[in-house]
């Protein structure tokens, strides 16, 4: 137990210690000092003295404390402070900037600001008022070079100033003094204190309020320890009117301090900084709104500036004074080349010593007409310049009885222009006249002002009748319409106009034209007009015409084809069944039949041939009236189409018991045609001679006369009179109706053969006598 | 061995015409109602011969043709086109379609058969009777 109490005491006692130690006493502080009287300074005695210094020369006598004197610059003390040299500076200004570099007490001890000096007589009542001067400053101070100095101000404010830095206040005032400078900033105790020794006016202007404490360095050890002393013994000299604090004031700023003064930024001091930033603030504003306009404008008036030169400029003209006889009394030229290369070569000469007597004779015309009639004159001319010959137009303005102003101006350039579009007109005059198209053109309503030869020869209208409405009258009545509905919607939309047309002339005829017309701009992209073509398109119509006539044409053939070719298998059909079953019937492939079946079905299949031979020849002429039936034209043998249809025919020969014979010559013959057109004809003539004859016989004979072949068939049959032949080819004109029955034969026969003869380009007869028999030639070219 | 003979008619008549002929004579008849259906049949049956209307609807008879001489095995068989005829040039275009040969509407039942066997016996490249 005891030991343990022993050590605890030890422990305890060692702690103390320790702590003691910690708070070791402060026994001396180093202490800035620079020179600023009575702020704080070296008197003559070397003592160093003023109001911060006994300040806190009374807090170390208090605290027993050795005080070592710093003594440098400013700029010095400072620097020592950051390295932490010496343990208080005094007289700091509190500023933010400070506040985070150094610790400063927290008691307030004075206030101080800046003040601006003129020397006497020299009213400058404003910052505004520093325009352009020179102002002197402690270098480095912050009512100088800091923020919210008085460098920072007039920047602010926009005003142009020089400043000069000098090392202390001293230097500052003596300069002012010296007149070296138009103003100085210092701080205003010293200005207090020395405004009078160098006869200096204080100005309105003040700047920085700010606290002014003791500051400490922030790294050393003895720095919390050395604030809270100070700060301890300034409450206490505060409220102790007897204090020292209050005798130093007394002493070394000679007011009458009370703690108010001192305690608290007086009253005063807080309205008249409010009232002077707000001041501030509106004269900022007024400096930047009155720099506004400025910049407006001078770039207004740079602006105008620049366009008067460039007008000035680009008047191409030179200016002379002539007196009445010619004599050049005064010359301007904008540069432009001018007669003369050098004023010197005609000022003073007259017109007709420097100028070529013709053109020379006509100024003087000129500048005498100039001054008699009072009038300008104006002159066109040409002259010869550096070996080019160029275009002027003078004029001519009388000043005074005796004086002209002539300006001259080089018009070259316009005299080409103006001769190009003039031989560009007659070019276009001439391209109209010779153009193989008619040319017109109309004003805004379509009233033809222009029409070129030919567009009178296409209508066969003159000019001037086509003029204004007139051509109207030569548009066919129907077409006028359209037409003016055409014109009218392409106006609107200003596209071109197309749109064929027919002229009526006055002979009756009709010219279809085919006309295009478009707007004619002016160079405001207004319409002022319409110009256009129109072409004879009269061979073109007639060409459509014709086309669409055989497209006509054509569909109709189409149609008859088809309606045929339907027809035609339509009618086959119903046919094949009935031909068809009553044949196989009649061959007993279904069974026998008795004979009255028999009978009767053959009646039937009769009928039915009877029907569709009928059907076939009708189609067949049919075709060949529509122009349908296509020839299939080729080479082949004439005797062997003829055996064939011989051989067809024989069979009802035979039945009749009728001889059937042919004779060739030459026996072979080569024919170019349809061969089965011409077998058809041949079965067809064969068959009529059969049918007409009982008892005989039937003999075809074929020959070669020329270029053509000649095929006769004749019969020893009935014959034909002589009133019936004319009408044999006829369709459907059988001989005698009453007999035709027991003939058969559809009627259409000897028709279909007229015309297919007729169709290979032959031609087909009868020779016949009534009781003796019958002959049917026909004859065909050998080649088609 | 019955030789058999495709028959592709669309009308009903005419089918059973040429189809009682032919099986009269004693051939084995597959009917065909359409250009489709006869083209199937053919490739089925592989018959010996073709009878083929021209005038059928849908697919016509010259389409149909076509198809079938495409078809390998419809290379040497005959194909007759049985046509009306009506126009210039049916003729030609059936010849041109791939037809053997034809026989005309309507049909001569006492030389139907002839003609039909005339083309059997001369095959594909047979002329006409």
């Amino acid at each position: 137990m005891r030991r343990f109490l022993l050590t605890l005491l030890v422990i305890l006692t060692s702690l103390s210690l320790a702590g003691w130690r910690k708070q070791e006493p402060i026994r001396t502080i180093r202490v800035g000092v620079y020179e600023n009287e009575p702020k704080i300074f070296t008197n003559e005695d070397g003592k160093v003295s003023g109001f911060w210094a006994d300040l806190i020369t009374a807090i170390a006598q208090k605290e027993n404390w050795e005080i070592i004197w710093v003594h440098g610059s400013w700029t010095e003390c400072l620097e020592r402070l950051e390295n932490g040299e010496i343990d208080v500076m005094p007289d700091m200004g509190m500023t933010e900037g400070r506040k985070s570099q150094f610790v400063f007490n927290s008691e307030a001890v004075i206030t101080s600001w800046a003040r601006v000096y003129v020397h006497e007589g020299v009213t400058i009542e404003t910052i505004l008022g520093l325009e352009g001067k020179r102002v002197a400053g402690l270098e480095g101070s912050l009512n100088f070079d800091g923020p919210e100095g008085i460098k920072d101000l007039v920047e602010r404010f926009g005003v142009n100033c020089t400043f000069v830095g000098m090392k202390s206040y001293e230097d500052v005032f003596i300069a002012l003094q010296k007149k070296e400078v138009d103003a100085g900033i210092t701080n205003k105790d010293f200005g207090d204190f020395n405004e009078n020794v160098y006869a200096l006016t204080r100005t309105p202007i003040i700047l920085q309020p700010t606290q002014i404490r003791f500051a400490f360095p922030k790294n050393t050890s003895s720095t919390p320890k050395l604030v809270e002393t100070v700060d301890h013994h300034l409450k206490v000299f505060k409220q102790d009117s007897h204090s020292i604090y209050y005798q130093a004031l007394d002493r070394y700023f000679g007011e009458k301090s009370t703690p108010s003064f001192v305690e608290i930024i007086p009253g005063w001091i807080y309205s008249f900084s409010i009232f002077t930033a707000v001041i501030i603030l509106f004269l900022i504003a007024v400096s930047l709104t009155a720099r506004k306009q400025v910049r407006e404008q001078t770039l207004e008036l740079r602006t105008s500036e620049a366009r008067n030169r460039a007008l000035l400029e680009n008047i191409p003209d030179n200016i002379f004074r002539v007196n009445r006889e010619g004599v050049f009394l005064d010359f301007h030229s904008s540069g432009e080349k001018t007669i003369f290369s050098s004023s010197e070569l005609f000022l003073g000469k007259r017109v007709d010593e420097v100028i070529e007597p013709g053109l020379a004779k006509s100024m003087r015309d000129h500048l005498e007409r100039a001054i008699d009639d009072r009038k300008m004159q104006v002159h066109e001319y040409q002259i010869m310049l550096d070996g080019k010959l160029r275009d002027h137009e003078a004029r001519y303005t009388a000043s005074g009885e005796n004086e002209v102003i002539v300006i001259v101006r080089d018009i070259t350039d316009r005299k080409k222009t103006e001769r190009e579009l003039k031989e560009s007109e007659e070019r276009y005059q001439t391209l109209a006249n010779v153009a193989p198209v008619g040319i017109f053109r109309t004003d805004i309503q379509g009233n033809t002002t222009y029409v070129n030869p030919t567009w009178c020869r296409i209508s066969e209208l003159s000019h001037d009748e086509a003029l204004g409405n007139g051509w109207l009258r030569v548009v066919h009545p129907d077409d006028r319409q359209v037409l003016a509905e055409n014109w009218k919607k392409s106006a609107q939309r200003h596209a071109v106009s197309i749109a064929d047309y027919r002229f009526l002339r006055d002979d009756g005829s009709v010219v279809w034209v085919m006309g295009q017309a478009v707007p004619e701009f002016n160079s405001d992209n207004q319409v002022v007009g319409y110009i256009g073509t129109i072409t004879d398109i009269t061979e073109r119509k007639k060409v459509e015409e014709l086309q669409a006539a055989v497209y006509k044409a054509e569909s109709a053939d189409r149609l008859k084809s088809a309606f045929l070719a339907t027809m035609s298998h339509e009618l086959r059909t119903p046919l094949n069944s009935i031909i068809g079953f009553t044949g196989i019937l009649l061959q007993k492939l279904v069974g026998p039949l008795s004979e009255e079946q028999e009978k009767q079905l053959n009646m039937v299949q009769d009928s039915a041939r009877h029907l569709l031979a009928l059907i076939n020849d009708v189609l067949d002429i049919s075709k060949i009236e529509a122009g349908q039936v296509t020839l299939y034209t080729d080479k082949f043998d004439l005797a062997d189409a003829i055996r064939i249809s011989m051989e067809k025919v024989f069979p009802l020969a035979e039945k009749k018991g009728l001889l059937l014979s042919s004779v060739m010559v030459p026996e072979r013959i080569e024919m170019v045609s349809d061969r089965r057109r011409i077998e058809q004809v041949l079965i067809n003539l064969l068959n009529n001679a059969v049918k007409f004859t009982e008892k005989g016989k039937v003999h075809l004979q074929c020959q070669i006369i020329d270029k053509n072949v000649m095929i006769s068939v004749s019969d020893t049959g009935i014959g034909i009179k002589a009133e019936n032949i004319p009408t044999l080819f006829q369709p459907f004109k059988q001989v005698d109706s009453g007999i035709s029955r027991q003939y058969e034969g559809t009627g259409l026969g000897l028709s279909i053969c007229k015309k297919l003869v007729e169709l290979l380009e032959g031609e087909i007869w009868v020779e016949s006598e009534p009781g003796k028999g019958s002959t049917f030639i026909f004859t065909l070219p050998l080649q088609e | 061995m019955k030789q058999k003979i495709l028959v592709i008619e669309d009308n009903e008549q005419n089918m059973y015409l040429v189809n009682f002929i032919l099986e009269k004579y004693g051939y084995q008849v597959i009917q065909a109602r359409s250009g489709d259906e006869g083209i199937q049949q053919a490739q089925q049956q592989n018959p010996d011969l073709v009878l083929l209307d021209i005038q059928l609807p849908v697919m016509d008879g010259y389409e149909v043709a076509r198809e079938l001489r495409k078809m390998k095995l419809m290379a040497e068989i005959p194909i007759v086109a049985v046509t009306s005829y009506a126009m210039p040039g049916d003729r030609e275009n059936a010849m041109e379609a791939g037809c053997s040969g034809y026989i005309e509407k309507p049909i001569n039942p006492e030389t139907f058969i002839t003609e039909v066997e005339h083309f059997l016996h001369f095959a594909k490249n047979g002329s006409n009777p």
